[in-house]
């Protein structure tokens, strides 16, 4: 009787192994789902932020020096944000009209150029 | 002698007792990895309901914040107008397509005795932006002098 017992138990040790093992293969996979998916998204959060600090920081610029650098205006090639924001890269382009300029930003993660965001404005001479 | 067979039935109810024990005890181990199995499945189900609800956000952000923009660029275009032109209006029925051939719109009123203009940006997605500033003119020749002088994000 005993023995039989300890029978049962065993193939209620293999099945549950079994069911481990099984359950450990599924979070296996979707682990690195989860993470890429969660990266994209900070990714997606963090651009968003920057296009809009540099979108402001060229209209601060721009109301007190409308024309800004002589022959580029406020374009800016592909750049690197300073520390911490290093691993995102920005472009700047301005269409150099004299009254009312056209700015456009894109920014997106140096690792995944795909994820770019475009931010594009209009901006009018005051005075 | 009685107490021998006293002794006998003290070990049989024992061994009763350790086989109702093992009887309730049967399945135990599978329960337990079932109910952990569950436990995981609800975290994992939770995670990813909380990325998509995430995803869905940062998507909806991005869409409001180039929405912003587009209709400050429909505000600043009635600055432009207004610094040529001080009696210049607009009834809001012209829509511009900004950037060039991105599917969002644009579109400026500005009526006749207002010093408000309200630029309304249309998305592709058909979401909306309204953007009501007030604006004021000076000088006595164009260009004119022009100021922002309230921004008022109606969401």
């Amino acid at each position: 009787m005993m023995r039989k017992k300890h029978g049962m138990t065993l193939i209620e040790l293999i099945a549950a192994a079994s069911i481990v093992v099984m359950g450990a293969i599924i979070v296996i996979k979707v682990e690195p789902i989860l993470y890429t998916a969660k990266e994209k998204i900070d990714q997606s959060s963090t651009c968003v932020f920057l296009a809009l600090e540099k979108m402001e920081d060229i209209r601060g610029a721009m109301l007190s020096d409308f024309e800004g650098d002589p022959g580029t205006g406020y374009a800016e090639p592909e750049t690197a944000f300073l520390e911490p924001n290093d691993a995102y890269r920005y472009t700047v382009t301005d269409d150099m009209d004299e009254n009312l300029k056209t700015i456009s930003v894109n920014v997106w993660p140096s690792d995944n150029t795909d994820n770019i965001f475009p931010l594009s404005t209009k901006i009018a001479k005051r005075t | 002698m009685y107490g021998l067979c006293g002794a006998k039935a003290g070990k049989g109810q024992a061994k009763l007792k350790i086989r109702k024990d093992m009887k309730k005890e049967k399945g135990f181990i599978l329960i337990a990895v079932i109910f952990l199995l569950l436990f995981i499945s609800i975290l994992c189900a939770a995670m990813f309901y909380h990325l998509t609800k995430d995803a869905e956000l940062i998507k909806d952000a991005r869409e409001r914040t180039r929405a912003l923009y587009i209709a400050e660029a429909g505000v600043e275009e009635a600055i432009y107008n207004l610094r040529v032109d001080n009696t210049w209006t607009s009834n809001g029925s012209v829509s511009v397509e900004f950037p060039e051939e991105s599917g969002n719109f644009y579109a400026v009123t500005y009526p006749v005795d207002s010093s408000s203009v309200q630029s309304v940006a249309t998305m592709g997605d058909g979401s909306e932006r309204t953007i009501i500033a007030e604006i004021l003119v000076s000088g006595s020749a164009s260009p004119y002098d022009v100021e922002l002088n309230t921004w008022e994000d109606s969401q």
